[in-house]
């Protein structure tokens, strides 16, 4: 089990912080990403790979037209 | 990933990155002169130059425009690679021998003077070198070719079209602020700011952030504000069928993708504000019309962006993107907002789909969710005053009173789900799990709208502002920061549209920390006056307090007057509700502290919609307390006097209120 947030979600092995956002459908793209308190680079999202009972934090920026 | 070494040193690199780039990462500096962070590698002045030795082979070449693809072993200072290092800058300081930055490169790199004279020798401290960069970044940054190359061989020089001033230039000063010599210098500041570098230094820090970030943030640049289709339909916002769901099966056929690949034709900055980097507006060109009085004609749409695309799309349940188009178009035509006429129609839809209205009243129209024909001919009717048109652009304010009144439609119903508030009709966001942004929405001077705050995110997702206290200063500090915007006429979307690379680490986020302080600086550069962002949000409070009191005025502006239609709060049905059971029987359990195992639908709703009002009551307690106003939302004495607006005719107005 991973913490995304609010929410726990399966782990599986190889996943990335980025397969983890889509599976609570988090597709907002100004985030900041914090895993285990380490904030990881817009850029490494597709390829950070997480681990079980990693605790993933997504803060959202403000949006809104 | 690909290891290198440069000057003996090991490196993984991603395929692709520049020896430039990979030798900046390792602190080693390579000169270069027609290089910039905020455009394309070009190759031009070729002072980058390293020798570089891959499959056995040897070469010299710019280091600038080099990707690398396989492993190699770079020499930055090699005999070979300085030599014709330095037989470049000879040739650059012979022919411009008085521009600084060509003489510190000559310094820094051992060249003395020139050993020959140079045919083309301009002796200018502000020649232009040919760099380029100010005909890229016209080019690639801004989107315009207002300045080229003209020219050959020693006649090449940077120019307009002609020799001519192009009038299509706005001024936005993007080729001074790249140009590293001074060759191109803004003179003429049409509107006399008192620091005119300030304003520009900030201006090209975003324009920069625009040209390197916005692909892959908003996609202002291509689609504008429709980005957020797919995204609000993901995070369950977008409202469809009058703001019962916030996402549906079909937002696929409006999202961003559709309007970018088989709508918008305008790939320019467009003319909402000349001169803008963000150029957000976009638009569709020979749009043929199949409805109403220019029916087969050939048009341009203004447009659309996410909000039309909300409201005259999912929230009447009409997922045809031509159809979006067509009442977009129309509602710019006639004159009419896009929000109030969606949202205002969504409540009219669901009102016949329950049996308030019928075709009796409507005069015969099919008026249930999706019919895209009928909701032209409401939008054109609207426009001639006729028929049920005529009570639609009443709005829904009126439209509740006419059906409560004549109608004899059932009162809670009918006021549950008519999505206003002060009689403005709501925007496009579905508020049902976010209480600050019901807030947002409510507690607010000018009716529903998301333009005072935008919490859903801190609230919902990043669950930021948990206590009452921290909600209620979010929706301190927003409303006032966002009114500014309104109070010197600046866009808001440079704030929050785009955000700074290392945004990250500043302490507070999600404020973007350093575009609030750009807008200071703009303010400053303009009037010469200091602002920080305190001083920013005192300006507001003194204009949101006043426009309190305006409206109390007017007979609007205590506490009932923010109320929030319940449709905004949570579910009004017993389908709305068993849409995400999963969720609300979770709250019920978890916030409420009742077991919902054994309940009927009926009693659950009840007992979340109990629950529900009264976190809302808590919040107008603690927003208005946070304000400086009374219980009722009316401006202390003391409040007004502390932001110096205490004047007899305000201080008339609230004394006829208690505990002022």
């Amino acid at each position: 089990m991973i913490q995304i947030n609010e929410e726990k979600i399966e782990w599986r092995d190889g996943m990335t912080v980025r397969d983890a956002m889509n599976e609570v459908k988090y597709s907002f793209p100004l985030v900041i990403v914090s895993v285990n308190g380490k904030v990881i680079e817009q850029k490494h999202l597709d390829k950070h790979i997480i681990n079980d009972n990693d605790k993933i934090k997504v803060f959202h920026l403000i949006s809104g037209g | 990933m690909i290891e290198i070494t440069i000057n003996k040193r090991k490196i993984s690199v991603e395929e692709g990155t520049t020896i430039l780039a990979a030798a900046e990462s390792l602190g080693i500096k390579i000169p270069a002169l027609c290089n910039h962070n905020i455009l394309k590698p070009y190759g031009a002045c070729r002072m980058c130059v390293v020798e570089v030795h891959a499959n056995g082979e040897k070469e010299i070449t710019t280091s600038c425009n080099y990707e690398i693809h396989e492993p190699i072993a770079v020499f930055t200072d090699s005999e070979e690679a300085l030599n014709t290092r330095r037989g470049v800058i000879e040739m650059h300081l012979a022919r411009w021998p008085n521009v600084p930055a060509i003489k510190a490169l000559a310094k820094a790199n051992g060249v003395d003077k020139p050993r020959y004279e140079h045919p083309l020798k301009n002796e200018s401290k502000n020649a232009c070198v040919l760099c380029g960069r100010c005909v890229r970044v016209c080019s690639e940054g801004i989107w315009e070719d207002i300045i080229t190359f003209a020219g050959r061989g020693a006649e090449r020089k940077v120019s307009m079209p002609f020799d001519k001033f192009y009038e299509r230039c706005a001024g936005c000063g993007a080729c001074a602020w790249v140009c590293p010599t001074g060759a191109i210098q803004v003179t003429n500041e049409a509107n006399h700011p008192v620091r005119p570098k300030m304003i520009r230094n900030w201006g090209m820090k975003v324009t920069s952030q625009m040209i390197t970030l916005d692909d892959q943030q908003c996609r202002m640049r291509k689609i504008g504000t429709g980005n957020l289709v797919e995204i609000m339909d993901d995070y369950d916002l977008l409202p469809t069928l009058n703001y019962q769901y916030g996402s549906h099966e079909n937002a696929k056929k409006i999202n961003s993708w559709v309007w970018q690949n088989e709508y918008f034709t305008q790939g320019l900055p467009d003319g909402c504000w000349y001169g803008c980097s963000m150029s957000c507006a976009h638009a569709i060109e020979k749009f043929e019309l199949k409805t109403g009085p220019y029916k087969g004609r050939k048009v341009l749409v203004d447009g659309p962006e996410y909000e039309t695309i909300a409201a005259c799309g999912s929230n009447i349940g009409n997922f045809d993107p031509h159809y979006v188009a067509e009442l977009n178009f129309y509602c710019d035509t006639y004159g009419i907002d896009t929000i109030s006429f969606g949202t205002a129609l969504a409540f009219a839809m669901e009102c016949y789909e329950n049996g308030v209205i019928t075709k009796e009243h409507t005069g015969g129209l099919e008026l249930t969710f999706g019919n895209k024909e009928a909701a032209c001919e409401v939008l054109h009717q609207m426009s001639r005053g006729e028929g049920f048109g005529m009570i639609l652009g009443k709005g829904i304010r009126n439209m509740k009173k006419l059906f409560i009144e004549e109608y004899g439609a059932d009162l809670d119903f009918v006021e549950d789900i008519g999505m206003e508030n002060k009689g403005l009709e709501f925007s496009e966001y579905v508020t049902k799990e976010s209480l600050a942004q019901q807030g947002g929405y409510c507690m607010t001077n000018k009716g529903a709208q998301h333009d005072e705050a935008w919490l859903i995110f801190m609230d919902q997702v990043n669950n930021q502002i948990p206590t009452f206290e921290n909600k209620a200063d979010a929706l301190h500090y927003f409303p006032m920061f966002r009114t500014w915007f309104g109070l010197v006429g600046l866009c808001k979307l440079p704030w929050n549209d785009i955000s700074p690379a290392d945004n990250a680490q500043t302490d507070e986020p999600h404020k973007i920390p350093e575009h609030v302080e750009g807008y200071c600086k703009y303010f400053t550069g303009m009037t010469g006056i200091e602002l920080d962002s305190d001083k920013l949000i005192r300006m507001s409070e003194k204009v949101y307090n006043f426009q309190r009191v305006f409206n109390l005025r007017l007979g609007y502006g205590t506490r009932e007057h923010d109320r929030v239609p319940y449709r905004a709060m949570g579910p009004v049905t017993n389908t709305e509700y068993e849409s995400r059971q999963e969720r609300y029987d979770k709250q019920l359990k978890e916030k409420v502290g009742i077991d919902p195992e054994s309940m009927s639908t009926d009693e659950k709703r009840l007992k979340l919609r109990e629950y529900r009002e009264d976190q809302y009551r808590q919040l107008q307690d603690a927003v208005y307390k946070r304000r400086g106003w009374t219980s009722d939302g009316v401006p202390k004495l003391e409040t007004l006097k502390k932001l110096g607006i205490d004047f007899p005719e305000v201080v008339e107005v609230v004394k006829r209120y208690p505990d002022v």
